[in-house]
């Protein structure tokens, strides 16, 4: 009974018309006094209300759904006359099915006293559309939703209501949006090569539409010199924007790849270049949502080796990756969005000294710090060293090193510098002003993270179990991995504190660091403005120079009959008048004989 | 940190001081376990490699054991990385071989470098060391002004009369 009503809705779907739901239901009352970024009251308690209620339900819902649909259920349709395939489940999508239900259980806790209707419609609906596309079997239902995800997410960003907002907003859809119609463009190249829209492995044999795909996978994933969208526009959204934003577009790019491109070499070098080049960003930069922004490109960087790799050890690494991920990094982004709700500012170089003022956030911190470091016993250790192992087993030495150097470097700058400059170094000026803890839903929603994030990483047998392949008697654990990976963090951490020792560390400074971004923000604007002025500047130049000869030509002309101008403002002598009459003739002549002759 | 455009130091010198030692004690445990527990392991399998590469040399190989770790052993090498899978087919399992070598414990790894006593915390440090003076530099051609990108300025006219349009 319970199945079948399950099977009859494709998932995804619960949240999204859920979502629906909420402008119809009475709200609380409107936030009066102090709110930031919608949410209110800013301390003290707060009446869950009925809206809170739907959301809270809305994701518990869908995960009961989807965990009632069996494996290897399928909807088939046709629609003018394609052969479409809403929902298609097996572990691969389940896995992260599952893990995007609870993050927006998480996200929803979090926000429940956000008072935005705007920002809780469309966190569940973006929630609601990245689980419709993991579910997606056939490349037209997975563009719906993969445009979806950027139609609401968006939202998150402009609900900040600032013109920052509206400018960086609008560059994020723009991308967003390429991304899909690269999607439905290589859609279209693959159905008229093979007459499918079925969404299996792809592979770039040398077909257009699947180098199409792969560019709006690789988008969508963060690839190097496709990424800065990412680290432009999470650090933006409002403070719950972020944690809704941080789980759900690249983590779907993830499993498309996986899905499509599985075993793909090219992703192999591209993973690596990804895990590398983002911490030397994440190093120097202030603002400590774009630091975490850095880092999570930087992590998505295993997982595009893993899914590179390819190997079912890979592959249920990146898919463990990805779970393990979505927690840390959403539980890091919420406590930087306390900090943001209580400090104003989450500039490295104006906090310090708030584990005085929020000693639960900065626990948390340090919880989420050590899982993305992947300490021994914390999720990212069992999760991380799949990829690293795959990509050993396969021999990718390079890649290996790469990996292992891009571990020291996560937890420098995730693990260490995130926690050490917003909550210990120097008291900022701000303490004082600083009212005390994180409205205690947001506690709530860290504990939880915070607590799967260490779940994960003591007993990883239950995620293990969901992953896509069977895992057999692999380990995490033993006494060589936790000795060399607690070396390699140790080294870390010596080395953080030696450059600090030394004054070598590069001070936290209000700056704007330059991404590959500056190329579509200021050298094509600013080239096409000097080109444009260039052009502008050469046709008024030109304009001039052929008014100015046109009216001397005028003048000229003028003053020809002018009385005493020798051209014809007085009668001619007579001799040159003969001799003009001879030369036009002789001419006439001429050209009557040349005409008679060619006749 | 600009520490003038802050106030004193968030935990006290005494705190800083005891968080230090118990990193440095915790480095020294890890370093230690390396040491003794894998040190032994790590002696004998450069003897045992050269034996079986080499088996004319096995004397030369016991009595100058360093002489043994050239370059090109230490250095990634996929014949040893296949080595190790045979050995361990599924990530890291325990080796089964561990009893012959008396006291210690064996450390698997894929590659002859991973095997290297403290290679980790050193490949840790040094990694980390450069990872931030190369964000110097990499800091000194990327760094603007905070409002570089005028970001924050009104919309301009145009803009703004499109949005009430």
């Amino acid at each position: 009974m319970l199945e079948s009503i399950a099977a009859s809705l494709p998932p995804g779907l619960i949240l999204i018309f859920g979502a629906l739901l909420l402008p119809l239901i009475p709200g609380e009352s409107a936030p009066t006094g102090e709110s930031a970024d919608g949410i209110w009251p800013l301390s003290g308690k707060s009446k869950l209300g009925m809206r809170g209620i739907l959301m809270l339900l809305l994701p518990i819902l869908g995960l009961a759904q989807m965990w009632l649909l069996p494996l290897g259920h399928t909807v088939d349709v046709e629609v003018f006359g394609y052969a479409l395939q809403p929902v298609r489940v097996d572990r691969l999508s389940r896995i992260f099915g599952t893990i995007f239900h609870i993050a927006a259980l998480i996200s929803v806790i979090y926000a429940l006293r956000v008072r935005d209707t705007l920002q809780n419609l469309s966190g569940l609906a973006y929630a609601g559309a990245a689980i419709g596309a993991v579910f997606s079997g056939d490349l037209i239902t997975l563009f719906v939703y993969w445009e979806l995800t950027a139609l609401t997410s968006v939202f998150l960003i402009w609900a900040k209501r600032t013109n920052r907002a509206t400018r960086v907003g609008m560059r994020y859809l723009i991308v967003q949006v390429l991304s899909g119609v690269l999607l439905l463009a290589g859609t279209l190249f693959h159905y008229a090569d093979t007459g499918s829209l079925a969404f299996d492995l792809l592979s770039l044999d040398g077909s257009l539409g699947h180098w199409l795909i792969f560019l709006a996978f690789g988008i969508k994933a963060a690839f190097p010199m496709l990424h800065s969208w990412l680290e432009d526009a999470y650090p933006e959204a409002t403070i719950t924007g972020t944690v809704w934003m941080s789980a759900f577009t690249t983590k779907m790019a993830i499993y498309a790849l996986a899905r499509g491109f599985a075993g793909t070499e090219m992703l192999i070098p591209i993973g690596a270049a990804m895990t590398a080049f983002p911490i030397f960003y994440a190093v120097i930069e202030n603002d400590l949502r774009r630091v975490l922004a850095y880092s999570l490109n930087n992590q998505l960087g295993y997982m595009v080796v893993g899914v590179g790799v390819g190997t079912e050890l890979a592959i249920n690494g990146a898919a463990a990756h990805a779970f393990a991920h979505i927690l840390y990094k959403g539980l890091l982004f919420m406590t930087m969005g306390a900090v943001l709700l209580r400090a104003g500012t989450v500039n490295g170089s104006d906090l310090g000294g708030l584990w005085r003022k929020m000693p639960w956030t900065t626990t948390f911190c340090v919880i989420g710090a050590m899982a993305i470091s992947a300490f021994p016993l914390f999720s990212g250790f069992v999760t991380k060293s799949m990829i690293l192992t795959a990509a050993a087993d396969e021999g990718h030495t390079w890649t290996f090193l790469i990996l292992l150097f891009a571990s020291a470097g996560v937890f420098h700058h995730s693990g260490i510098k995130i926690p050490y400059f917003a909550f210990f170094a120097h008291d900022s000026k701000l303490l004082p002003k600083i009212t005390g803890e994180a409205p205690r839903n947001m506690l709530v929603a860290m504990a939880i993270a915070a607590f799967l994030c260490i779940a994960v990483g003591v007993y990883p047998a239950p995620l293990y179990a969901m992953l896509p392949y069977d895992v057999g008697d692999y380990s995490a654990y033993d006494l060589t991995h936790v000795v060399t990976q607690m070396q390699l963090l140790l080294g870390s951490a010596a080395a953080f504190v030696f450059l600090q020792k030394m004054g070598w560390y590069p001070a936290e400074l209000r700056s704007t660091v330059l991404d590959v971004d500056w190329v579509y923000r200021k050298l094509l604007p600013g080239g096409l403005r000097a080109t444009y002025n260039a052009i502008d500047k050469g046709a008024e130049k030109t304009k001039a120079a052929v008014g100015r000869a046109v009216l001397a030509g005028v003048n000229r002309f003028g003053q020809m009959f002018r009385p005493g101008d020798r051209s014809f403002g007085e009668p001619w002598p007579s001799g040159e008048t003969a001799m003009w009459a001879a030369v036009v003739l002789v001419a006439y002549l001429v050209l009557s004989i040349v005409g008679s002759q060619a006749g | 940190m600009s520490e003038h455009e802050h106030g004193p130091p968030s935990v006290s010198a005494g705190g800083v001081k005891r968080v230090l030692w118990v990193l440095y004690a915790v480095v020294a445990i890890f370093i230690a376990i390396d040491v003794v527990w894998f040190g032994p392991d790590w002696v004998s399998n450069l003897g045992q490699e050269t034996h079986h590469e080499e088996p004319g040399h096995e004397e030369a190989a016991h009595s100058e054991p360093e002489d043994q770790g050239g370059p090109e052993e230490f250095w990634p090498d996929e014949k040893v990385a296949h080595e190790g899978d045979e050995a361990h087919p599924v990530g890291h399992m325990a080796n089964p071989n561990t009893e012959e070598h008396g006291f210690g414990g064996h450390k698997h790894g894929h590659y002859a470098f991973e095997k290297l006593p403290i290679f980790h915390a050193l490949y840790g440090f040094a990694g980390c060391v450069l990872l931030v003076l190369a964000a110097r530099v990499l800091r000194m051609v990327v760094m603007r002004d905070e409002d570089y990108y005028g970001d924050d300025a009104p919309l301009d006219e145009a803009q703004t009369e499109e949005g009430h349009a």
